[in-house]
């Protein structure tokens, strides 16, 4: 998907990158990070193709990652039932 | 009899940290370029020709300096750019760093050194949100368990009792000279009534990296009880919780520069 180069940090290229005279500067399945998105706005290169999930997918994963952590988090949290360290666990499971 | 056996391994284990050369732990060019950097004034030129000396650890030092890990705003390409513009404080924390991150392939290993540098860096992001200024917090997040990485040996997560743990880091820590404040910030760790600020943060932070780090990748399975903690540093929870994700960048670079 093209996509702003300013926006695909931390998404995978889908495509090689090809200066003017058709050398390689990034080949596909690089991760785009903030360097090198300042790098290639440098040279001029304001969107590029990436790989990007389905909604769908996209979806399920957080919401697993989102499961994992709460389960991680209670069992940290299971030794420490302070009114402090019981409000610090709320918040951490609200982010 | 087991608990006997697992005695005799922390015994060994500890004497062997005991007897490590400082040399093995910083070696003397590092020794030499961290001297020059506490120095008064300052010589760039001795600086960098220590630097000159050690290729690895000015490629290293570069790589470190440019991972937002240290928030540096711009691009950094040359030693003695770093040199001049970090100022001798940061870079004395860079070339720490380095002596942190050991090439190993065990997974185990690595889960250590993520851990030692993820504690670091919330060291630096807890400490200013409390408004301090020093240091001390982050090389203490740096060492803290400075001889599990360098004497690390696979299923030594058994042997890691408080005790150990602490009776090796104040060992290993007096053996690289490292400052007196910050040994104690190390032992704070251990000790609950601990009211140093610089005790406090490390505490906080080795909770947020074991918390950051999730259930696979945490390189222990408890946090420390800072009940009292948060009115000491006059640190609300939801702050603290907060540092988790407004931290993700750098969480994920130090994720990357480990590998």
């Amino acid at each position: 998907m093209q996509t702003k180069t300013n926006d695909a940090i931390g998404k995978f290229l889908s495509m090689d990158i090809l200066n003017a005279n058709g050398h390689l500067v990034l080949p596909q399945g690089v991760e785009i990070t903030p360097a090198l998105a300042i790098a290639l706005l440098k040279q001029g290169i304001k969107s590029i193709d990436v790989d990007v999930l389905s909604e769908e997918e996209s979806v399920v994963n957080e919401s697993d990652a989102a499961k994992v952590f709460h389960e991680h988090v209670n069992y940290l949290f299971i030794r420490h039932r302070g009114p402090f360290m019981k409000e610090f666990q709320t918040w951490l499971l609200k982010e | 009899m087991a608990a006997k056996g697992i005695k005799t391994e922390q015994a060994q284990w500890l004497e062997d940290v005991r007897v490590i050369d400082s040399d093995r732990v910083v070696n003397r060019n590092t020794q030499r370029l961290l001297q020059a950097l506490k120095a008064d004034p300052l010589s760039i030129r001795e600086i960098t020709k220590l630097l000159s000396l050690e290729p690895g650890l000015s490629a290293k030092l570069l790589m470190i300096c440019n991972s937002s890990f240290f928030g540096f705003p711009r691009e950094v390409a040359h030693i003695e750019e770093a040199v001049v513009i970090l100022g001798a404080l940061k870079l004395s924390n860079i070339v720490y760093s380095s002596v942190i991150m050991m090439p190993t392939q065990d997974i185990e290993h690595k889960k250590y050194i993520l851990h030692s540098l993820m504690t670091a860096m919330f060291c630096r992001v807890i400490a200013q949100q409390a408004g301090l200024r020093s240091e001390v917090p982050f090389t203490a997040g740096l060492f803290h368990i400075l001889p599990v990485i360098v004497n690390y040996q696979p299923g030594i997560s058994r042997l890691l009792s408080a005790t150990v743990l602490r009776t090796s880091v104040t060992q290993m820590m007096e053996n690289i000279n490292l400052p007196t404040s910050v040994i104690q910030a190390a032992e704070g760790l251990y000790n609950p009534n601990d009211t140093k600020p610089d005790s406090i943060c490390l505490r906080m932070a080795f909770d947020l990296s074991i918390i950051a780090m999730g259930k696979n990748y945490a390189a222990f399975s408890h946090i420390i009880n800072l009940e009292h903690d948060f009115n000491r540093l006059q640190m609300s929870p939801k702050t603290l919780a907060g540092l988790l994700k407004a931290t993700r960048t750098e969480q994920n670079e130090i994720i990357k520069l480990v590998g």
